[in-house]
């Protein structure tokens, strides 16, 4: 798609019904600016701000000689507003770190699955090993002694094995719905935390969790040390 | 004199020479069919009305007849019934909802232009500068020096100073 020659009344368009809607915040106005020049002339119009800054502090009184963005900016860093960041990135970390935790007995569990089935498999060939070769010489002695009491074990491994990876098919299900979480959790966190300054060299780079000291130092916190 | 609009046929012709049969009430929906419809005095009043729509495809004609025809339907068209099926209708590829900003600013159907421009308010919802340029398929039209000054401009968004202080 070649957005970049829609004409600017639509892309204003977009831009009214995003914070119309409350889907733009402050924020997604700046990443525009950021991305290009006719893009940043649009998402800096005064109307979009003014809106913005009746929507976001009520209380809102135009100011004159002040462009709204300019406005919007310096109510912005004396309200509330700025802490509700901290308050999103803090709550996300915390919901990180659980499901990373909650994803750990789920894989024990599944090693310890998996385990089980190996070991079942590895009997349940050595008693059919033991079938093929005393069937060879088949005498009502090696039936009754060895081919019997082979078959039932043989039979009963069967039934463990279909038993193991129903298992491990609902464990990997599980654990693998939780990593989706996790990451799609983890881009968002990304997103949350970039910042235009710092990134702006590394842009491509995948912002890491444990980049900051940010996270460490919460998570320390958490464990009360 | 020509027949009042919603009681006339309306044929729209896409670039590709698709043809589409509309009610005169489902064409009243764009304000461009109705400006043209109003202005036509040379018709006869057999109450058809022809309208080429020069820089439009068919496929993307048919969605946008498709939207005219439920949203006209004024028996289908209720409340959440209808918030649903907008839903589904505008859930398509980047490519075609570019081609539907353009045809619904072209055909002046404000609805679905508030449709369309909503849906691309949410691609850009949470993205950063480079996914917008990457989503848009936008250049990078400043210098680094620019480049780094609207950085700086903009940091007091980013939570930057807040981290700071909170560490």
């Amino acid at each position: 798609m070649d957005m970049s020659t829609m004409p600017d009344e639509i892309w204003r368009k977009i831009m009214e019904m995003g914070v119309e809607s409350s889907t733009l915040s402050y924020r997604d106005l700046c990443s525009l600016s950021i991305s290009c020049k006719t893009l940043n002339r649009i998402s800096s119009e005064d109307s979009l701000w003014s809106r913005l800054l009746s929507l976001d502090f009520h209380s809102f009184v135009p100011t004159p000689n002040r462009r709204p963005k300019s406005l919007y900016k310096s109510r912005f860093r004396t309200s509330s507003k700025r802490d509700e960041w901290i308050g999103t990135v803090c709550a996300m970390e915390a919901e990180v770190i659980d499901i990373s935790k909650g994803l750990e007995p789920l894989q024990m569990l599944l090693s310890k699955e998996t385990e089980t089935l190996m070991g079942a498999v590895a009997m349940e060939s050595m008693a059919s090993e033991t079938v093929r070769r005393e069937s060879e010489t088949v005498t009502v002695d090696a039936w009754e002694r060895k081919i019997l009491p082979a078959e039932s074990r043989i039979r009963k491994l069967y039934g463990e094995i279909r038993a193991c990876k129903g298992h491990i098919a609902i464990l990997d299900e599980l654990c693998s719905l939780q990593k989706q979480k996790l990451d799609k959790l983890k881009e968002d966190l990304a997103s949350m935390r970039y910042h235009p300054v710092k990134q702006y060299r590394g842009q491509t780079q995948k912002f890491k969790l444990r980049d900051y000291g940010f996270f460490n130092r919460y998570n320390l916190r958490r464990k009360g040390m | 004199m020509a027949s009042p609009s919603h009681t006339r046929t309306v044929t729209l012709k896409s670039c590709d020479d698709v043809e589409f049969v509309l009610d005169g009430s489902v064409a009243t929906l764009s304000q461009t069919l109705v400006s043209a419809m109003a202005e036509d005095s040379s018709s006869s009043d057999d109450g058809t009305f022809t309208w080429c729509v020069s820089n439009i495809t068919g496929e993307v004609l048919a969605k946008v007849v498709e939207f005219c025809n439920k949203h006209a339907d004024i028996s289908s068209s209720r409340g959440e019934d209808l918030k649903e099926w907008d839903k589904a209708f505008i859930s398509v590829e980047l490519d075609l909802l570019y081609d539907l900003i353009l045809a619904a600013d072209n055909l002046n159907i404000e609805s679905l232009l508030d449709l369309t421009a909503q849906r691309v308010a949410d691609e850009i919802k949470g993205k950063m500068p480079h996914e917008i340029r990457m989503l848009f398929n936008i250049e990078k039209d400043f210098t680094d020096e620019e480049e780094r000054e609207i950085r700086r401009e903009h940091a007091w968004a980013y939570g930057g100073e807040s981290l700071k202080s909170f560490l």
